[in-house]
Formats: C-alpha cells, structure tokens, sequence
C-alpha cells in the first residue's frame, strides 16, 4: 500500500511518514500540493494521499480538486490532516472530495484508526 | 505507619468499600495528583485532612462525590473497539429489532457510561442506521460519578475526544462547533436519560428492562465478588432476549453470540 504525504512541515511529514511506515505502509512526501500533484503524475498506484491543507504553492483544498478533477484517482482516499477545526472547513474538504478530516493535534492511534477506516471504505 | 501510607490506606479501603475499585500501594502517587487538587480547592490544610474527612462516616456528599470522581477510571472514547461497533450494527441490532413486539419501546442501559461517548456512540449509530425507529428508542447511562456524568449530559467534547472515533461524516451530522469544542446535537443529547447508579451497591437496577445492556471496561477494576456483584445487576437489567455487551478483554460464563456480546440468558 503506497501513500503520498503532503505537508509544509518537514517535522509533519516525519511524524505522519513514522506512523505509516510502522503500519506497513510505503510513503513518499512533498511540501507542497503542485509537488504532490507532480508525485502523484510520476508514479503509479497510489492508495491514499494524506493532505494539510495550508501550503504554498497548491494549498490543501486546491490539491484535493485538483486530484478529484483529474482521470486515474478515482480509487485514491483522501484525508485531509490540518490544525483548522471549524466545521465548515470539514464540510468544505468533504464537499470537495476528501473521504475525511484530521485535526491536529492527534495521536498515532487515532491516524492509524481513521486510515484504517478509509481504507475499509467507512470515511 | 506514616501519614502517607495511612491516608492512602484510608483511600483503598474506601474506594473498594463504596465502589469496588481495587487500588494497589503503588498507585499511592495518584493520591497527591488527584486528591492535592481537590483538598485545594476545598480548602483543606493538607491532602490527608481531606482524605480523613472524605472516608470518614456521614461524609458531606459533595467532598465523597468528589472522591470518587477523581479515584474512578474515565477512560472511554466513540466507538472504541471497532469490532464490538462491527458486530452490533450488522448482527445484534438487527436481531434486536427483529425479534422486538413493535408496541414496546426499545431500551439499552449504558451502565458505566463515564463521560458518555458509549452512549451517544450508540445513539448515532441508531439514528443512522434505524432512523424511523429512533423515536421509539429509550437511551438510559449511568454512573456512579455523578460529577462524571453531568458532564456527558452536556455534550461537550474537545478536540482530542472527537478525533478518537469520530470520522469527517460523522462530526458533520451528530456535532456543532461549540467554540473550540464539539458538541453532540441535541436530538441525541436530549435522547439520553441519565441516572446515577452504583454497580456494586445493594439499589435495585434503574432502568426498565433492556434489550441491550452494555457494561464494557468496568468489571476488570473490580475484584471477584465485585464481579458478580455488577454482573448480576447487568443481568437483571436485561430482557430475556436481550443482549450483553462487555469489553473486549472480558468474558462471561456463556458462549458469546459474537466477540464482546451475549445472549442475556447466557450471560450469567
């Protein structure tokens, strides 16, 4: 199972990355939303992009539509991970095509729990 | 023996005495990180006077109260152990609601309910799964932490609560933005009947007969005849088809119908 980890904080992405390699996972990461689009171009079957949504570049939201608008992602789980805990930003990503919503702070726990669950298709 | 050892002493004899929890000499340490505050706050000299007060005979409610609150174990979050949520909405609710006679209500009893995620876990997952039926659903919880259980009858979770076990979905359609907080909304809050209640003590159950009765993470702090105690109220609590549900790491004496349940007649 291949992920793509999107975070303009190098220390994020580590902490993310950790978590999943631990669960079996292969992960790559980008900093941005128009990096991850060009790692999402370059390699093939990808299974779940976890996405902050605040980045230079292509923000979070941008990088969700981007995803959802283009062929050859239908499969992909999205779940957008971000210190933003309004509602109305959870209802936007979901609106937009993520399958579900982190808030940070969380736990290890708790990220592997909600993959798990997107994975089996409940997010 | 030293002041400490005996308040501590006092303190493990009152909280197996009055609720069974069994608290071991090397867990004295939580005597200074829960018990200091609430003697600061009630303005004792020391932690050992308000132990001393707490344990003692005739107690003022408010200072046992508040014991047992801080002594107890709150720990629980939505939908905790994906597999005894799995097994309830594809096996046992069914079952429940095909073998109901429609003009009874449906009732379960949270019967440790801590600060209420089990039983508005529930609650949703009713109104979502059997949303004509929800109506006709009497949810009760209990607790023998009275302060603990006023806080689950606000709804009000942080951050952290409602990211163990609250998917995007979810948190959109059961909970509103409460500043910085989640509230449940209140066509669950408002489903929920709340009733204090002491498994070990001698009271009779206080809910009617129940068609699920969940006492989950609970009976493992007690000792044996704790155990039996709160199991027997768990029993009598149920309708004779109805349902137990306990956690995942505990087993009674019958054959589970799935991992964590039991036909009630089984159960005991």
């Amino acid at each position: 199972m291949k992920a793509l980890v999107t975070d303009d904080s190098a220390a994020m992405r580590r902490i993310i990355q950790k978590a999943l390699e631990s669960d079996g996972w292969e992960v790559r990461t980008a900093s941005n939303g128009k990096e991850a689009m060009a790692a999402l171009a370059r390699e093939t079957s990808w299974d779940l992009l976890l996405t902050d949504w605040h980045m230079p570049e292509l923000d979070g939201l941008g990088l969700v539509r981007a995803v959802r608008a283009s062929s050859g992602y239908a499969s992909l789980r999205i779940i957008v991970i971000t210190s933003e805990g309004a509602l109305n930003m959870v209802d936007t990503a979901l609106q937009a095509g993520a399958n579900d919503f982190l808030m940070k702070p969380f736990s290890s726990d708790s990220l592997c729990e909600r993959i798990a669950e997107v994975m089996n298709g409940q997010g | 023996m030293d002041r400490d050892k005996q308040s501590w002493s006092f303190v493990q004899s009152f909280m197996h005495s009055r609720c069974g929890v069994i608290l071991n000499d090397d867990q004295s340490y939580l005597m200074d990180a829960r018990l200091t505050p609430i003697a600061d706050e009630l303005e004792y000299s020391t932690v050992h006077d308000y132990v001393a007060a707490a344990c003692s005979a005739g107690a003022r409610r408010e200072i046992v109260m508040k014991m047992i609150d801080a002594m107890t174990t709150h720990e629980t979050s939505f939908f905790r152990d994906a597999a005894f949520w799995k097994a309830l909405n594809e096996l046992i609710l069914p079952q429940v609601i095909a073998q109901s006679e429609r003009a009874v209500p449906f009732r379960v009893w949270s019967a440790a309910c801590s600060t209420g995620q089990e039983i508005y876990s529930l609650a949703a997952l009713w109104l979502e799964r059997f949303p004509e039926l929800f109506p006709n659903v009497e949810f009760y919880a209990s607790d023998i932490s009275e302060i603990t259980m006023a806080k689950a009858g606000e709804g009000r979770f942080s951050l952290l609560d409602v990211n163990r076990g609250i998917n995007a979905g979810r948190l959109l359609r059961h909970f509103e933005q409460d500043g910085t907080h989640y509230r449940i909304k209140e066509v669950l809050r408002r489903a929920v009947r709340w009733t204090p209640f002491n498994l070990l003590g001698d009271a009779p159950v206080p809910v009617p007969p129940c068609d699920l009765v969940l006492c989950r993470n609970v009976m493992i702090y007690f000792d044996k005849i704790g155990r039996e105690r709160a199991l027997r109220h768990v029993i009598d609590a149920a309708r004779p088809k109805g349902f137990v549900g306990v956690g995942a790491t505990e087993m009674l004496r019958g054959t589970p119908v799935v991992a964590s349940w039991y036909a009630a007649r089984n159960a005991g």
